[in-house]
């Protein structure tokens, strides 16, 4: 019996010997590999990581001038003094509003227009309106926006309809009402295409066969789309719908950035913007760091939540 | 009589199944789609070659009224236009280049089922995707590095792109081992293969990459205003956004709108127009031919990522 367990302790040491010496030269195979890899992960290091070491500036009192080592901590203060501030609820009502309202609306549209053109049995009709949709993809949000300063000008097509029709002229970016409208619009223009092709393929891979099942069972077009189709690209929305959670306290700050100017500030400032007027326009680099590192620890955050959720009710998750 | 009905009858019912009320609501809404795309592209395209008279009067609605390409005359003389014109080609030829070699450099490694330590690596290089320094720290650490206000600024930062690099990690590894196991027996090591095997193999998902890449070089506005003081430096986006959008450099307005050769532009909306086409024109042209490979990338990203 004893005999046994010796020789079994044996057996285990040797194979551990073994599975280190087999991981070893693993490694030793892996050489020329890792050495292409080099640069590539070199930068990821420098350019993503790096950052997040940076990230300590927010308990930091920074300056570029004693650096990153050489700056007085002073804890959370940016914190408290930017949840005391006015702009905090400020950024915070706008965030929530701009993001929510392009979640209701900016979210289904993709979905539906995917839905529409899976109803289209004309195969170049078809083939043209997606290839047109996904154009505005390849434009920059610089001349999108550039293009609705030239829209809505004083002289601009909207104003010459205006007062053809015997209103008078609005100056559309200057009024804040307007603001939300106007980026709401624009997301749609610049996404709808792009956001819609991952339904387009995730329809595509439905079973073929279930719908001609369905049609025996005459079903008509409507219970097909309620009872195949949307089933069928369940998971791809619900994916979609968590990486959206994520994202619920950053909005297109780009665009916002583009859109908005000294009279509508008020409605359009969000915690993104904040931070980039803050630290790159003002050089406020520590109180804009610790807004930024709000904003992505809560992203973050939300996603986990958002996952976890679906993965209890929905039995489908991203990781 | 009957007969008559009945064959009206049946041509009704061909045409009712040929096209329903649905299929019209469902067709009209998807040209209306198409219009509401493509109408601020033509639009620009016929103000930046109509005649000024029209343009001032807003009379040009659709199509171009009184062609002619002084706009276009003007854009091409300018110094300054032609400078950010170059660096735009510059930024975007040099940059995908250099981020399109990096990418393959850490997706091919990384589709290779027996390197070692293979998931730690991916999920350092995913890791990024989830979460990030942030704004202000990525600045300082490009301030720091002396990547301020020069082409270097534009051309080296953040290089490798995890979402495109696990798009053609996942293209590399959809090829047969077999072909690098036999490649290996006539002693070829891992560069080599990758090189002259894996690379010229994998063309539609490079072109995939290739295109990601290059679309968001050309149109990058956001970095290039806060890295590129100097406006000799300026690509055309940042042209773009201080003509129609902010005036950030007001000098810079004002050199612009004083003409090329001496004279003053002749018609501000028709020369802003032509600046906002000559922008749009490089992927635009590009993107038809290209849109195969473009719907594939997006749904391996979305899947694999």
């Amino acid at each position: 019996m004893r005999r046994n367990t010796d020789a079994l302790a044996v057996d285990h040491r040797a194979a551990a010997v073994k599975r280190k010496e087999r991981r070893r030269a693993r490694f030793k195979r892996s050489r020329l590999l890792y050495a292409l890899m080099f640069l590539p992960l070199l930068d990821i290091l420098i350019f993503h990581y790096l950052p997040m070491v940076g990230i300590v500036i927010a308990f930091q009192d920074f300056s570029v001038g004693k650096g990153l080592f050489g700056s007085p901590w002073v804890g959370l203060r940016w914190f408290r003094e930017f949840f005391q501030s006015t702009y905090f609820t400020e950024a915070l009502s706008n965030t929530l509003r701009i993001s929510l309202t392009t979640l209701v609306v900016n979210f289904p549209l993709p979905i539906i227009f995917a839905l529409m053109l899976n109803e289209v049995k004309n195969k170049r009709f078809k083939r043209s309106v997606q290839t047109i949709s996904y154009m505005p993809y390849f434009i920059s949000t610089v001349i999108v926006i550039g293009i609705v300063h030239i829209f809505l000008a004083e002289n601009g097509i909207f104003n010459v309809l205006r007062r053809i029709i015997g209103r008078e002229t609005l100056i559309y970016l200057q009024r804040r009402e307007m603001f939300l409208p106007i980026y709401i619009v624009v997301g749609i223009w610049q996404s709808l295409g792009f956001s819609a092709v991952i339904y387009i393929a995730a329809i595509a891979g439905v079973n073929y066969e279930l719908y001609e099942a369905a049609a025996i069972d005459g079903c008509g077009r409507w219970r097909k789309m309620w009872h195949i189709t949307l089933p069928g690209i369940r998971p791809t929305i619900i994916i979609l719908l968590i990486m959206r959670m994520g994202g619920i306290v950053s909005v297109d700050f780009t665009r916002i950035i583009l859109l908005a100017n000294d009279l509508t500030w008020r409605v359009a400032e969000t915690f993104q913007t904040y931070s980039y007027k803050r630290g790159l326009l003002e050089a406020n680099y520590s109180s804009a760091s610790a807004v930024g590192l709000m904003t992505s620890l809560v992203g973050f955050i939300m996603v986990i939540v958002a996952n976890a959720i679906s993965r209890r009710f929905a039995d489908d998750s991203l990781f | 009589m009957s007969q008559s009905n009945l064959q009206k009858r049946s041509g009704v019912r061909r045409l009712g199944k040929r096209f329903t009320v649905t299929d019209i609501i469902i067709a009209l809404c998807l040209l209306f789609v198409a219009a509401a795309t493509l109408y601020p592209v033509i639009y620009m395209v016929s103000v930046s070659i109509s005649d000024a008279r029209y343009v001032e009067r807003s009379e040009v609605w659709l199509w171009p009224r009184g062609i002619n390409f002084n706009a276009y005359l003007v854009v091409a003389r300018h110094e300054m236009l032609l400078r950010a014109y170059g660096n735009s080609f510059f930024y975007l030829f040099v940059r995908t280049t250099y981020q399109v070699i990096m990418t393959v450099l850490l997706a091919y490694p990384l589709s290779r089922s027996w390197c070692a330590g293979r998931k730690t690596i991916t999920f350092f290089a995913a890791f990024t995707m989830w979460f990030s320094g942030g704004l202000i720290p990525y600045f300082l650490v490009l301030f720091s590095l002396g990547l301020f206000n020069n082409y270097a600024a534009i051309l080296i930062p953040s290089a490798v792109s995890v979402w495109n690099m696990i798009i053609l990690r996942t293209g590399f590894s959809q090829l047969p081992d077999s072909i690098e196991e036999s490649a290996k027996i006539d002693g070829a090591n891992d560069a080599t293969i990758m090189i002259r095997l894996f690379v010229p193999m994998s063309k539609p998902v490079l072109a995939t990459v290739t295109l990601f890449y290059a679309v968001a070089n050309w149109n990058s506005w956001f970095w290039p205003s806060i890295l590129l003081r100097n406006h000799r430096l300026w690509p055309m986006t940042l042209v773009v956004r201080n003509l129609l959008i902010e005036l950030t450099d007001p000098t810079f307005n004002r050199e612009i709108m004083g003409g090329g050769v001496g004279g003053t532009v002749p018609n501000p909306v028709s020369f802003r127009a032509a600046i906002v086409v000559m922008t749009m024109l490089p992927m635009l042209i590009l993107y038809p031919f290209i849109q195969r490979y473009f719907v594939k990338g997006i749904t391996i990203g979305s899947i694999k990522g």
